[in-house]
């Protein structure tokens, strides 16, 4: 049976599952079925990625679903039913951080006077860590670790890049449009060289 | 010298996702692969931690579903949660008919009086079955406060939590919450 609903949710949209969801009854436990084989899997694995615990990723998707069927009667049509499931997910994800206290860790946000001062100490070819590095790849997992703690956004957004999703699906998990998705990328690739930038002489080496 | 920072933007972007372009510079391709790797190994660390979407974690939503009122319980009978139920009702009108209804004493009063807020379970021995939910309870992360009353009976309070449900869930129990908390009273099927 388990099998059937996956061969089933192949033609469903997010649209069709939301329709099902608020006709209540039968159609309904049929979207929410439908709604957990094809967004259950990649919601746990985002809250993950974004910090939170496993146990605690399975209660703020329960509470996603929750939402979602919830309020599943006031979705406008207007949007694509998928942005707005991914906003509910990440809402509910940020209530859990904002109760849990680890919001204000989370967001930290770095001005430009800050990655200026970054650049000049991280990128120091003659600061005293970079000559301890083994490896390109060290160096490198060294200044991601370091990205990661003033950037745990967009060092998850590269993440994503790397895993190979879309434009499109990176979009929805962190609520941007394409275009602006794609300029976040760029971003995240220029906010990320001073991290691993003096790292380009062990490259060339 | 041509440098298109979007053009090595893309390709960037394309060879952390493992689709180098060839005609890229070397040291971009050789960044964002060396990066990729990086990515990658941490990437791996936190799938691990990823709880697996399967049917038993979704028994578990359409728990939390039911109990805000949000999911139908249409499947009947082919529930197994309908069969436990009835299991118990059946267990239950057995107990009371061995019983005899024959003692309109306290043990009566008692389980009527509590049957408001606290699930009843008529058990043959209560105290091996407290033990046998205090070790359960206690799994899913509660203490709970246990009451002996003089008439044999036990009385368990715990806190409502997820991980409570889902292990009373398992024991086919869905019992009352109120302010947050549950209330189990183990009654003997023999009353002292």
């Amino acid at each position: 049976m388990w099998l059937q609903v996956i061969a089933c949710r192949e033609a469903m949209t997010e649209e069709n599952i939301i329709q099902l969801i608020r006709a209540g009854g039968n159609a309904m436990d049929a979207g929410v079925k439908a709604l957990y084989q094809s967004a259950a899997q990649p919601m746990l694995r985002f809250f993950v990625f974004k910090g939170v615990s496993g146990d605690d990723a399975k209660d703020i998707l329960q509470e996603t679903f929750v939402k979602i069927v919830r309020s599943a009667s006031s979705f406008s049509g207007d949007g694509a039913a998928k942005a707005w499931i991914w906003q509910i997910a990440r809402n509910c994800l940020t209530d859990h951080q904002r109760k849990q206290g680890s919001l204000a860790n989370h967001v930290t946000a770095v001005n430009d006077e800050q990655w200026l001062s970054l650049e000049e100490t991280t990128a120091d070819p003659a600061a005293p860590s970079c000559g301890t590095f083994g490896s390109v790849d060290e160096c490198v997992s060294l200044g991601l670790d370091k990205f990661n703690r003033v950037e745990p956004e967009r060092a998850m957004v590269l993440m994503l890049q790397m895993d190979g999703l879309s434009i499109d699906e990176i979009g929805l998990r962190i609520g941007r449009t394409m275009a602006a998705t794609k300029e976040y990328l760029s971003q995240c690739k220029k906010k990320i060289q001073p991290f691993i930038a003096h790292c380009t002489d062990l490259l060339a080496a | 010298m041509t440098n298109n920072p979007d053009k090595e933007d893309a390709q960037w972007l394309s060879a952390l996702a493992g689709q180098a372009d060839p005609d890229a510079k070397t040291n971009v391709n050789r960044q964002a692969e060396s990066l990729r790797r990086a990515l990658k190994a941490r990437s791996d660390l936190l799938t691990s931690q990823v709880p697996v979407a399967d049917d038993a974690q979704y028994q578990q939503m359409l728990f939390r579903l039911r109990r805000a009122g949000l999911a139908s319980s249409r499947r009947g009978w082919r529930n197994p949660m309908f069969w436990g139920i009835a299991a118990t009702i059946v267990m239950g009108v057995g107990v009371v008919i061995q019983m005899g209804g024959l003692h309109p004493d306290d043990y009566e009063k008692d389980v009527l009086r509590g049957a408001e807020h606290a699930t009843v379970l008529i058990v043959a021995d209560p105290e091996v079955r407290l033990m046998e939910l205090q070790a359960g309870l206690q799994a899913a992360g509660e203490v709970p406060k246990i009451d002996r009353l003089a008439n044999g009976q036990i009385v368990l309070t715990v806190k409502a939590t997820e991980k409570v449900l889902a292990y009373l869930l398992t024991q086919r129990l869905e019992p009352e919450i109120s302010d947050g908390y549950l209330v189990l009273k183990l009654a003997p099927s023999k009353p002292n």
